[in-house]
């Protein structure tokens, strides 16, 4: 890859092209001079540079007269682009890497208005850790998993929902056969807040009692939360080895969401 | 530079990313054989649009857009300082009608959704910031052709229309009368001709400079019921996104 065969090729359009899209990215707006600057060339050819971009659509003319923004054709190939993403799928490698080093079973949780879904699992060693089923939907303060998703909504929606979630517009899971359910999430809720601070929710299970969930958020390319990542196991084993499974939970959770384009809070 | 092989290169790396933004990632192989060229353009393309953040190589050798392509959406909306403010706009209707609410801008031959405001239904809904539908279908569309009589002539010598739904309009006697319709009652009604069982309405936006539409979109029978409801709030709206791109024009 070394200058003179990009020269040759034409491929160096590519490295003006990307100094453009960045200044731009940056700035919003540019006229041509600043976009010259961005870009190391003369006014001339970076006019010659622009009309290409403008007809490959990634560069528009803005709404002031004589300045340059991205073009909208971004605006649907990041629609297109987001489509592909399935969180599961982006999720599963991370999830799997933390059941092999916990021996826990690793669940995925999103929400559906003020519930939380497990859309994902993958089973722990313990064929207790088969306490959360997939398609299972919990109460937003129903756990960890569900937790974290509540933590992490904006504080208006998360106080919309936090209503909605102990108040009585929202039916009470109903008990299925064979699965008993511990009254800890009610009396002791989640601090909501620690969630945030910590970057993770530790909680015992509404499901079995004894059990347990550590989990860590999802992000987005914006930093919204898109899921929970949750490692379950015994509520001892989980605390006897709090800190590693802790650190296990955010990797994995960081991971997927570097997947899904978040890529950390100084360029959040 | 901006030669003409670089004038190439970047008409064809402009081919590879609308290429993968419709079909996901592929090989280097389906890459030569859909865009037409060389494989050995296609490595050295992909080599190109690598070393720039554009596309990345998967263990199984396929080639996809990476996710800086949402980010560069995000920058591409929010360049769009016209409509600064039109989201609160937006998100007022949304909330007082519970339809998804769309600001889509004439472009070419197309509608493209440059915001929206979200209401219960959204998982049914075509339309999305950044995606565009002809001129001859949908609320938004049909409206903001309506709006443009250049568009016009353009749009109804391509009949006959290809079809999305039974309800689509085909013919240009049909396009012609809808527009005519849509000019004399100040709005435009789409009763699942886009999608089926989705309708929605949509009301001009009266700013110059740009033709512009405000659509509200859900449930085709919520839609019918609460028309009038749903024009009041569209009129409203209209005039403050008038408002809203009139102030960016002065101060440009």
């Amino acid at each position: 890859m070394n200058t003179p065969t990009r020269e040759a090729s034409g491929l160096d359009i590519l490295d003006k092209a990307d100094a453009a899209l960045v200044a731009l990215e940056a700035e919003g707006s540019l006229a041509v001079s600043e976009l010259a600057a961005a870009v190391g060339e003369p006014v001339s050819s970076t006019y010659r540079l622009l009309r290409a971009l403008v007809s490959a659509g990634w560069v528009d003319h803005a709404a002031q007269r004589g300045r340059y923004r991205l073009g909208l054709a971004f605006m649907r190939i990041g629609s297109l682009v987001e489509d592909q993403l399935d969180i599961r799928a982006v999720a599963l490698p991370a999830m799997r890497h933390a059941r092999d080093v916990t021996g826990m079973g690793v669940s995925l949780w999103v929400r559906r208005g003020a519930r939380a879904a497990c859309i994902e699992r993958v089973d722990g060693e313990d064929v207790r850790s088969r306490d959360i089923r997939l398609g299972d939907s919990l109460p937003l303060l129903g756990g960890a998993g569900p937790s974290v998703l509540l933590a992490y909504l904006p504080a208006s929606e998360r106080d919309a929902l936090l209503t909605d979630a102990t108040g009585d517009s929202v039916p009470p899971v109903v008990d299925e056969p064979g699965r008993r359910r511990s009254a800890a999430t009610a009396a002791d809720p989640v601090d909501l807040d620690a969630v945030r601070t910590r970057g993770v929710a530790v909680a015992p299970s509404v499901v079995t009692p004894g059990f347990g969930s550590a989990a860590a958020p999802v992000l987005n390319h914006r930093g919204e939360i898109e899921a929970s990542l949750a490692v379950s196991g015994l509520m001892a084993h989980l605390d006897s080895n709090e800190s590693r499974v802790i650190d296990v939970v955010r990797e994995a959770a960081a991971s997927a969401s570097a997947e899904l384009g978040w890529v950390g809070e100084s360029r959040g | 530079m901006a030669s003409a092989p670089g004038n190439r290169v970047l008409a064809n790396a402009a081919a590879l990313v609308e290429l993968l933004a419709v079909t996901g990632p592929l090989n280097a192989a389906a890459i030569a054989e859909r865009l037409g060229v060389a494989r050995s353009s296609v490595y050295r393309l992909v080599e190109g649009a690598t070393a720039i953040g554009f596309t990345e190589t998967s263990a199984d050798a396929r080639v996809g857009l990476t996710t800086r392509f949402l980010r560069l959406a995000d920058a591409a909306a929010g360049a769009l300082t016209e409509w600064s403010g039109a989201e609160r706009v937006l998100q007022r209707v949304a909330d007082r009608t519970h339809q998804t609410v769309f600001l889509s801008v004439l472009r070419g031959d197309e509608s493209v959704c440059v915001a929206w405001a979200r209401g219960r239904g959204i998982d049914l809904l075509s339309l999305r910031p950044g995606r565009a539908l002809p001129l001859y279908a949908g609320a938004a569309g049909r409206s903001i052709l309506a709006q443009s009589s250049d568009a016009l002539d353009d749009v109804l010598a391509g009949a006959p229309f290809e079809p999305f739904t039974a309800a689509t309009l085909t013919s240009a006697a049909a396009l012609a009368d809808d527009v005519r319709s849509s000019r004399e009652q100040g709005f435009t009604l789409s009763d699942e001709d886009v999608t089926a069982g989705i309708g929605a309405i949509a009301v001009p936006i009266p700013c110059a400079g740009a033709v512009a539409s405000i659509s509200a979109g859900g449930l085709a029978e919520e839609i019918r019921a609460d028309r009038e409801d749903i024009l009041v709030e569209l009129r409203r709206a209209a005039l403050d996104l008038a408002a809203v791109h009139g102030r960016d024009r002065a101060e440009g």
